[in-house]
């Protein structure tokens, strides 16, 4: 999670990814930081983040991202 | 045999009889997949070879990776997790090795037969003549439908690779896929998983299926025959002899030519589609009225959409997340602003595609130059999205303004158009003249002869009866598919429209050459 929360901080210092909880729906992250993010996580966690899980439910929380992330890797 | 030909009709007629014949139910696939090789070889027997080692490459390719995903998943489910991700690192290493030789074998088979000239021409140009040395231009027939069914085999392929589709084991099923007649000559680019079961399953003959398809039909004619082949003479005549004409005549010309283009294009679409649900099977929609766009990018999302789609989904997407990318994003976070900075793998990813998707058209630098201009005007547009968000605010402008609505369609559409210079052109070094000419001759003339050159005043008749009712379903469209709302109608009202159509094919349409007469898109 430390490692999640220091790469959304580099990606938008300015926003408090400890409470947002409508990351995508509220558009505080846009299709463009989103592409930025997954490249990040890809190579930070070895994992493979595909198109369809581009989905706000995914994305619209630090915790929901984190939960992304340990599903691709158990499933990797 | 053009899709839109009287022997189209005839063969497709015999081949719905014989589809539809109940004790082939079973096998009506073998008979689709009969029906396109036919087809595809009264297009020319020369070129065969590709389209049959496209087939093999794709189907072997694809049964190969599907065995790598099951192998994987079975050492997973018997050995530990760190044994098994030693495993993995070497199975995505054969994956790899298999996606290259696919790709690399029908790639390379589509830059052999279509770009060979584009290379030997420029390879020429750099030598220039040194030691007497020049290289001589292949004389090769670029296959039918080439560009279009390697992208969809290749898209098959990538689908296999990563489990989002099962390969199909029977290399004649996977043939038809590859080949299927309604369809090859230029499209939709279909994906597997939603196209192979509609192919493969047996279908019954339903009077829906026939009666939309028939109406289809009817209406790309209508399209293709009032409108597009209507058009094309004077518009060929504007670029063909452009020196003649002012730079104001020659910006209507690329109007026309944009117009047209899309109306020729969609045409093939509605015939290919109304075909092919006649035979009970849905083809992927290409088009979503783009003259509505408001941007650049909504444009690209409402027009060839099997192709855009393509090209985001296996090219835009995984070159963004990419490691260059990353680098890339890390490089720029240090040296640009943030909001710029988090641009940078999209740019980059950006560029590559429109360079792509220019040459993917056409084997020539004007091509190249028109996807790259596209690329351009949406990297500048994501750019400055912020600053345009401050003018607007600023003015007071809100989203939801009708005016502004329309003010951000009809900017789309003349900058669509502007773009459009190059394939409307004859060569590169013509369409940058025209485009001299537009910019420093732009004189505005109410002339007849300024807007309308060489055309007959009956014919602009029928073009502008023909775009009233186009635009008029367009809209229609926006709101609800227009069969619906016609099935809503009583059955006079219908069928009064339909014999208007249908007359006006025959009254107003291009004919003589229209009936037989190719369409634009196939070339690409």
């Amino acid at each position: 999670m430390e490692k999640l929360m220091e790469i959304l901080k580099n990606l938008r210092p300015e926003v408090d990814f400890n409470t947002e909880k409508s990351l995508i729906d509220g558009g505080v992250l846009d299709s463009f930081d989103l592409v930025s993010l997954i490249g990040e996580l890809n190579e930070e966690f070895e994992i493979e983040i595909s198109f369809d899980d581009m989905e706000p439910e995914n994305f619209n929380s630090a915790e929901q991202i984190y939960q992304m992330i340990v599903r691709l890797q158990s499933e990797e | 045999m053009t899709i839109n030909s009287m022997s189209f009709l005839l063969f497709f007629l015999g081949t719905a009889v014989v589809y539809y014949l109940p004790f082939l139910k079973k096998y009506q696939w073998a008979v689709l997949l009969a029906a396109s090789y036919l087809f595809y070889f009264f297009t020319g027997t020369d070129n065969f070879i590709y389209i049959l080692i496209t087939t093999v490459t794709t189907h072997f390719s694809a049964l190969a990776l599907s065995r790598k995903n099951k192998q994987l998943k079975e050492y997973k489910e018997r050995c530990k997790k760190e044994e098994a991700a030693e495993y993995k690192e070497r199975i995505k290493r054969e994956k790899k090795r298999i996606i290259f030789f696919d790709v690399v074998i029908n790639v390379g088979i589509l830059i052999f037969v279509k770009y060979s000239n584009f290379f030997i021409f420029n390879i020429n140009r750099i030598l220039d003549g040194e030691r007497g040395i020049e290289l001589k231009a292949l004389n090769i027939l670029v296959p039918l439908g080439i560009s279009y069914y390697t992208l969809q085999s290749i898209g098959y392929v990538l689908d296999v690779s990563k489990g989002k589709t099962k390969a199909e084991a029977n290399l004649l099923k996977t043939a038809l896929f590859v080949s299927y007649f309604p369809q090859i000559t230029q499209g939709p680019i279909g994906r597997f998983e939603k196209l192979a079961p509609r192919l493969f399953r047996s279908h019954k003959p339903a009077w829906q299926n026939l009666s939309f398809g028939c109406q289809r039909i009817l209406w790309g004619f209508f399209k293709k025959t009032v409108i597009a082949d209507r058009m094309n003479p004077f518009v060929d005549e504007i670029f063909l002899n452009f020196q003649q004409y002012s730079g104001f005549t020659l910006f209507l010309g690329c109007m026309y030519f944009s117009i047209q283009a899309y109306v020729d294009f969609s045409a093939y679409m509605d015939i290919a589609a109304g075909y092919s649900q006649i035979l009970g099977i849905k083809l992927e929609e290409n088009f979503m009225r783009p003259f509505l766009s408001q941007s650049l990018a909504e444009y690209w999302r409402r027009w060839h959409i099997t192709l855009s789609s393509w090209f985001r989904d296996y090219l835009f997407y995984p070159l963004s997340i990419s490691k260059p990318a990353v680098k890339l994003s890390r490089m720029g976070r240090k040296y640009l602003p943030a909001r710029i900075a988090k641009l940078v793998p999209s740019i980059y990813a950006m560029f590559v595609v429109w360079f792509a998707t220019g040459f993917w058209h056409d084997a020539s630098w004007r091509y190249i130059l028109w996807g790259v201009a596209n690329g351009i005007i949406m990297i500048s547009s994501m750019c400055f999205s912020g600053t345009f968000q401050t003018w607007k605010e600023k003015l007071h402008i809100k989203d939801e303004n009708r005016l502004w609505r329309l003010f951000r369609r009809v900017r789309t559409f003349l900058l669509i158009s502007l773009l459009k210079v190059f394939p409307a052109a004859d060569s590169t070094g013509n369409s940058l003249q025209i485009l001299k000419h537009i910019v420093t001759d732009f004189q505005i003339s109410f002339s007849y002869q300024a807007w309308f050159p060489g055309l007959i005043k009956n014919y602009l008749a029928y073009i502008l009866f023909g775009l009233i009712l186009f635009f008029a379903v367009s809209i229609r469209q926006e709101k609800e598919p227009v069969r619906n709302y016609l099935a809503r109608k009583s059955f006079v009202l219908r069928w009064c429209l339909y014999l208007i159509i249908l007359c006006s094919v025959l009254a107003f349409g291009v004919l003589g050459t229209g009936i037989s007469g190719g369409f634009e898109y196939a070339q690409y």
